[in-house]
């Protein structure tokens, strides 16, 4: 900010913008081990990706494959043991307000209201009490739980205290939003409600999304691409673009295209689980 | 899950509510059973109740009950008071750092089997007779239960709580207040609930020991005097001073932990 106050001087400020084409997350061959008792579990070897600003990428794979693991590593909470990870072109040193992260459980403080939960980032900020209020408000309303402020999590059901969780990631101003499994806990009906709601929300941002989950349609309906990992070591296997058009609701469930895709990862996921697994399980113990 | 926060307050959840005559039974079938056991051995060891409740509004009218309790509880309170400091900072302590964890878990395991009391001659030569030995050994005794109690709460912060508060940028001192103390809250007061009555049993059996003040003196003071009713006395004053804090405390419990009941206030 303080370059500013030097802006005539220099020949533009445009040298500071990241230029266009760089992607907004870089993620190149980031790799990642845990050392246990003397066992070495190798949780990730060479991923990489990048990630174009405004995206919705789905990460899909076995349990077990690192999902959680990569997603901890760019939410800033762990740090990888090889490899290097770029946002906006600079390293990231640890965790931020500019990666949003939802938990696959709704990390809500059961002694807070809900309405408290969400306003707390805010209170944290330095805001006032009835200002912090106000915009715990406003996002409450955006997520659908308006009349629930004043609830402890203790007595909402599992898909709204996601939404509450939601509320108070966005309430972050996150540039990503990193999502774990957030719906992986929800029954099939409240899981879709959710699925439709995120899409709009996220139509509406202009958001990035990493969003991992282990369901295919869920991969498929909510992406503009779907990135699928193996595991042991766990890797991507495949990079693929979802051309279902937008928006997206309930009608795009019922697309032919959504079972062509359902058919194709499927198929990735199962070759991933023959043979080639077996081969590669005995490297988990070097 | 196995979450020692949950069953903590869950023994405390038990104990509190509830109807209030149901707990009182067994209170009153003690009194009666000694009434009766007064009434038939008929000897001045084994006053009546009626005899006892004289005894204890004598002492009331007198006022040694109040100048000696007050003396009492003042000297339980502030060791009480110091356990929970020291014991609420050793177990945050112990729960956030591996060092201290190390440190402190083999100490306090060998020493808690060791009866802390043996101590107290020593205690008396290094302080000499007076408050200060008194209120160490109460800190030494209630410390376990504070520490102990501090740390399993500690310890029950998840650990995507603590995620969520580096993504938020909050600092250790907003995670403390925000998270960590809340979080330990509930088995906080289960130690607190502990040391309560440790804290009185300590300081009138150190008041019995070369002391001329204080409940455990008064009680010394009757047994000399051959009083059966004034030590009773004594006694009973203690029991309801221990019932009331035990209820203070779970009064506390269930308003400050209000979350684990899932009812909003
Ligand atoms: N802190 C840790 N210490 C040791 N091993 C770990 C640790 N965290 C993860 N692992 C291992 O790394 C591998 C990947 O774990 P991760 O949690 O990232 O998988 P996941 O894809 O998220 O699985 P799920 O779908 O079940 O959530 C697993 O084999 C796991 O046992
Ligand atoms: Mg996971």
């Amino acid at each position: 900010m303080s370059g500013n106050i030097h802006a005539p001087l220099t020949s533009g400020t445009a040298t500071m913008d990241p230029p266009a084409d760089q992607p907004q997350l870089r993620v190149a061959s980031l790799g990642k081990t845990f050392s246990r008792n003397r066992k070495t579990v190798h949780a990730l070897q060479d991923v990489s990706f990048d990630v174009p600003r405004g995206q919705f990428l789905s990460i899909l794979g076995p349990s077990g494959c690192g999902k959680s693991t990569l997603l901890h590593i760019i939410g800033g909470f762990e740090q990888a043991s090889s490899g290097s990870l770029l946002l906006d072109g600079r390293p990231v040193a640890g965790p931020g307000r500019d990666r949003g992260m939802m938990f696959q459980q709704a990390t809500l403080f059961p002694w807070k209201t809900i309405e408290s939960n969400v306003a707390w980032p805010f209170i944290v900020d330095g805001h006032k009490r009835g200002e912090a209020r106000e915009r715990a408000h406003e996002l409450l309303a955006t997520v659908g739980l308006s009349g629930f402020e004043r609830s402890y999590p203790a007595e909402l059901s599992g898909g709204m205290r996601q939404r509450a969780a939601l509320a108070r990631t966005l309430g972050l101003s996150p540039d990503i939003l990193l999502m774990d499994e957030p719906f992986g806990a929800l029954d099939a009906q409240t899981r879709e409600l959710m699925q439709e709601e995120l899409t709009r929300i996220w139509e509406h941002s202009g958001l990035t999304v990493i969003f991992i989950t282990h369901d295919i349609d869920e991969a498929v309906f909510l992406g503009d691409r779907v990135l699928v990992m193996g595991a042991r070591p766990g890797r991507i296997i495949a990079d693929v673009d979802v051309e279902l058009g937008r928006p997206r609701g309930t009608t795009t469930k019922k697309d032919p295209q959504m079972a062509e895709y359902h058919s194709h990862f499927w198929e990735l996921i199962r070759q991933e689980a023959g043979p080639q697994a077996d081969r590669n399980g005995g490297s988990d113990r070097s | 899950m196995a979450n020692p926060t949950a069953t903590a307050t869950a023994a405390i959840r038990n104990a509190s509510p509830g109807p209030s005559l149901r707990r009182l039974l067994g209170i009153a079938l003690l009194l009666a059973v000694w009434e009766l056991v007064a009434n038939t051995s008929g000897t001045r060891l084994t006053p009546t109740l009626r005899e006892i409740g004289t005894r204890i509004a004598f002492d009331l009218e007198t006022g040694m009950l109040w100048f000696h309790g007050r003396l009492t509880l003042m000297l339980a309170f502030s060791g009480l008071l110091i356990a929970v400091v020291i014991g609420c900072a050793t177990g945050l302590l112990m729960a956030r750092s591996r060092w201290a964890e190390a440190m402190m878990q083999p100490l306090l395991g060998a020493t808690y089997p060791i009866p802390r009391l043996a101590l107290y001659p020593i205690l008396i030569l290094l302080f000499g007779l007076g408050a200060a030995p008194k209120v160490t050994l109460v800190v030494l005794e209630c410390l376990y239960p504070m520490a102990l109690g501090t740390y399993v709460g500690a310890r029950s912060v998840t650990k995507d709580q603590l995620w969520l508060a580096r993504n938020v940028g909050a600092g250790w001192l907003r995670t403390l207040r925000d998270v960590t103390l809340p979080a330990a809250l509930p088995a906080m007061l289960t130690g607190l609930r502990a040391a309560a009555p440790i804290m009185l049993i300590v300081i009138v059996v150190t008041e019995m020991i070369g002391e001329n003040r204080g409940l455990g003196y008064m009680l010394m003071l009757a047994r000399a005097n051959f009083e059966p009713d004034g030590v009773l006395a004594v006694v009973a004053v203690l029991g309801v001073l221990g019932f009331l804090f035990d209820r203070l405390i779970a009064l506390l419990s269930k308003l400050l932990v209000f979350w684990e009941r899932g009812v909003r206030m």
